[in-house]
């Protein structure tokens, strides 16, 4: 047991960097963009609304 | 090809020769930057000693110059027709865009290879004094030379009609052709080296690498051809 | 809109499959062992790094598919999936990248090594980053969308140079899926690489879904906003 912890301690940080790595940016990749796919799907109700009630206006 | 699109052909070409013989514009500004970049290449080796082999870093020196040469042609070579309305004129011309993208290859071929030609006995002198000259004979280099120059005037044709109409012009160019030119410098570094240095095995060398610098040649210059109507009419 | 569901269930299942990899890689692979009988713990980092690096090179292909496509049609949505699958292939090329410098550090002992593999692969990146140099500096819309496309059809050239180069000629990257003696992965090894391999190809369909409803409600939304008068 002695024996693996010296022979894989040494390599763990690289290892654990490239997994960390892989998970944050994949992470970070679709929380942005869900939250911009949420604030443009809001933005798009705001400005429908804005059409429809011009539209009753005109009507 | 039939008889008019030859006369077009020729026609392109002759302008861009012609142009050429009045100004010496590019090969004068070509051949004077070759000149400039050995300059630079004995500062870059004057801490490395007499003991240096100028020919193990030749082939590679040689085409760092002829890599940077060909962008500074390249550009020049569209420039001219953008800012002078030429492209436009051409355009309007009943020519087919094929015999555009072939003369105008072979004008920035025709002028790259003048300029190498003048530019290596130059190195030679400048660096190969001491040294043994070119082991093999003489015509491997320009082979290499022509098949290099064959990728480097057909991408290069394509890419400078793209980046003449972008904002940052040359530097566009030297980020779109460098890396694009890299297998075919590294194949050209190769078949030049097994050229100068020689050996036994330097023929076999030379000519697996003139087999990447063939198959690139033809893949490239298919695409670029076949590209180029889409980019010239845009 | 259509395409919602599925964009988002190729997220969930390729988020679910490669999280399976990820622990059939640690609990179940066997550690590969150095001729000295070392372990050989970096070999873990192969089981994402493949993946991500074969995934990067599938969806460059669709840069010059849709590049093929737009410049056939002229139509701008082929433009916009090109740009799409272009920014999804620099998102995996720098994770490629990445982690194959953290395991050329354990197993060569330098950060980077000029080795035909790392260069081809690295020349590979410029032309993707190259790519958005040159849509940033067309003003115009046609042109940017032809440029790009052409650019982008030759850029992809590199790619099987890059896939190939280690067949090719001698290198010192490992050459796993050649099918040689050597090469032979444990059925377990190679399960779980195949797991994570269709787990991450899940994913890149994903991103790219995700990222082209992202442009197409930013169009719809700018379309809106004309409509009501700005």
């Amino acid at each position: 047991m002695g024996d693996i912890y010296r022979e894989v301690l040494p390599q763990a940080p690289y290892v654990i960097g490239a997994y960390g790595l892989i998970w944050a940016f994949m992470i970070g990749f679709v929380a942005t963009v869900f939250s911009r796919l949420r604030r443009l799907e809001k933005e798009i109700a705001v400005v429908e609304a804005a059409v429809k009630r011009r539209e009753k206006a005109e009507a | 090809m039939d008889g008019l699109a030859w006369r077009q052909f020729k026609a392109i070409l002759r302008k861009d020769i012609v142009m050429e013989l009045r100004t010496r514009e590019m090969v004068t500004s070509m051949g004077l930057y070759a000149i400039l970049t050995m300059v630079v290449y004995q500062v870059a080796l004057s801490e490395a000693g007499a003991s240096l082999d100028v020919r193990l870093v030749m082939p590679g020196l040689i085409w760092v110059a002829f890599i940077f040469m060909s962008l500074l042609g390249l550009n020049r070579s569209f420039v001219h027709e953008k800012d002078q309305g030429c492209i436009e004129a051409l355009l309007l011309a009943p020519i087919d865009r094929p015999v555009i993208f072939f003369s105008k290859f072979t004008g920035n071929l025709l002028f790259l290879l003048v300029v190498e030609v003048l530019s290596l006995p130059v190195f030679s002198f400048l660096f190969l004094q001491e040294q043994q000259g070119i082991a093999n004979p003489v015509w491997m280099v320009g082979l290499v030379l022509l098949g290099a120059s064959i990728g480097i005037s057909g991408v290069g044709t394509l890419l400078a009609t793209i980046s003449v109409n972008t904002s940052g012009r040359d530097i566009m160019l030297a980020v779109l052709f460098v890396p694009l030119m890299y297998p075919l410098l590294r194949a050209a570094v190769g078949a030049t080296f097994a050229a100068v240095i020689g050996g036994p095995a330097s023929a076999a060398l030379f000519w697996g690498w003139m087999a990447w610098v063939a198959a690139f040649d033809v893949i490239m210059l298919l695409v670029a051809f076949a590209l180029y109507e889409f980019v010239i009419g845009a | 809109m259509k395409r919602r569901p599925i964009a988002e269930v190729m997220l969930a299942l390729g988020g679910l499959i490669t999280t399976a990899a990820f622990f059939m890689a640690f609990l179940w692979a066997p550690a590969t062992v150095y001729p000295d009988g070392r372990i050989n713990f970096s070999q873990k980092i192969f089981y994402f790094h493949v993946p991500v690096a074969e995934a990067s090179f599938l969806v460059f292909f669709f840069t010059a598919f849709y590049g093929v496509r737009f410049l056939m049609t002229k139509d701008r949505r082929y433009d916009v999936m090109a740009r799409v699958a272009t920014e999804v292939t620099l998102f995996f090329v720098l994770l490629t990248m990445a982690t194959g410098i953290l395991w050329t550090r354990v197993e060569w002992g330098v950060w980077w090594q000029w080795e035909p593999r790392l260069t081809t692969y690295f020349i590979m990146t410029l032309l993707v980053i190259g790519y958005f140099v040159l849509r940033n500096s067309v003003e115009d819309d046609e042109k940017r969308a032809t440029y790009a496309a052409a650019f982008g059809i030759l850029a992809f050239i590199d790619a099987p140079i890059s896939f190939f180069i280690t067949r090719w000629v001698e290198s010192i990257h490992p050459v796993v899926l050649a099918g040689g003696e050597s090469s032979g992965l444990e059925p377990p090894m190679l399960i779980t690489f195949i797991i994570a391999q269709v787990g991450m190809l899940m994913l890149g369909y994903a991103f790219y879904q995700m990222r082209l409803r992202e442009e197409e409600l930013h169009e719809r939304l700018e379309a809106l906003k004309i409509s009501i008068g700005g």
